[in-house]
């Protein structure tokens, strides 16, 4: 029941990142944080666990956090249902909407086209 | 007219009372609704001092932050964590949904920061944690002026 609610999120998220609604932005250098409605938040980090040494181990994570700071649950491929690649398009996705990588790059094709 | 009062004064009587009870119930209303005015103006106050308190904190940080005083600036920073969940707790029905973001996000900036101060000393720390300590004392102190902001213009509103 836990794994399927956490699949169904999981499923939700990616959808609506691709449609560009939910509000990821950048939180230091690699993780991103999105705020849903003022009562929770999305952490997405390109890693799972972090080593001793504070680098970053296995694919990309995903973590619901109440507005009381307590972490509800966390998303990873070893949840059946999700596949690495798929947590790995969530986060390029969400990267870079958060980055405004499309616009930045559009911005960029119109300053060489006019070099 | 003294038969005339002799012959209804159970009506009249009556009707006074109404008169009576009418204007009791009004000035009972626009008592009320001075009270509720009252409280409101009270808390819109008293959430534009804990964001003031909360600002002075985020300032006193990047203070630390900026002066290398990484163990003095971790305490705050816990301080502040608990008191961004106080605040959104507290003031849940005052503050917009985009003010709740905000606070959200600032809380997660706090954790960012007291991670990296606890990684490693300072001056060992790598570019991007710089940046993004560098970040961190630009944004937060701001966000919370702003909030703080926000707060007294209700105050304003309600005066």
């Amino acid at each position: 029941m836990e794994n399927a609610q956490a699949l169904a999120l999981f499923e939700e998220i990616l959808a609506r990142t691709k449609e560009g609604r939910v509000p990821w932005e950048p939180l230091g250098s690699d993780t991103l944080l999105a705020a849903i409605k003022g009562k929770r938040s999305l952490l997405l980090m390109p890693y799972t666990t972090t080593d001793s040494w504070a680098n970053g181990r296995g694919g990309p994570s995903l973590t619901v956090k109440d507005s009381s700071d307590r972490e509800l649950l966390t998303v990873t491929s070893e949840i059946e249902g999700i596949r690495p690649e798929a947590l790995q398009e969530l986060y390029e996705a969400a990267r870079r909407q958060a980055f405004k990588v499309d616009e930045q790059v559009q911005d960029l094709l119109s300053d060489l086209r006019s070099l | 007219m003294q038969r005339l009062l002799s012959q209804n004064w159970g009506n009249i009587a009556s009707l006074a009372g109404l008169l009576f009870s009418f204007l009791a119930f009004v000035f009972s209303r626009r008592a009320s609704k001075a009270a509720q005015q009252a409280q409101d103006f009270a808390l819109t106050r008293s959430l534009g001092e804990d964001m003031n308190n909360a600002s002075k904190a985020a300032s006193e940080i990047t203070a630390y932050v900026r002066s290398e005083k990484a163990e003095a600036a971790t305490m705050r920073i816990s301080e502040l964590i608990s008191a961004t969940s106080y605040i959104i707790a507290r003031w849940d029905a005052k503050l917009s949904e985009s003010s709740k973001n905000r606070l959200l996000k600032i809380r997660e900036q706090l954790h960012l920061v007291h991670d990296l101060l606890a990684k490693a000393p300072m001056g060992e720390l790598g570019a991007r944690d710089k940046t993004a300590l560098a970040r961190f004392c630009r944004e937060v102190p701001t966000a919370f002026v702003e909030e703080y902001g926000i707060a007294l213009r209700e105050v304003d509103r309600k005066v």
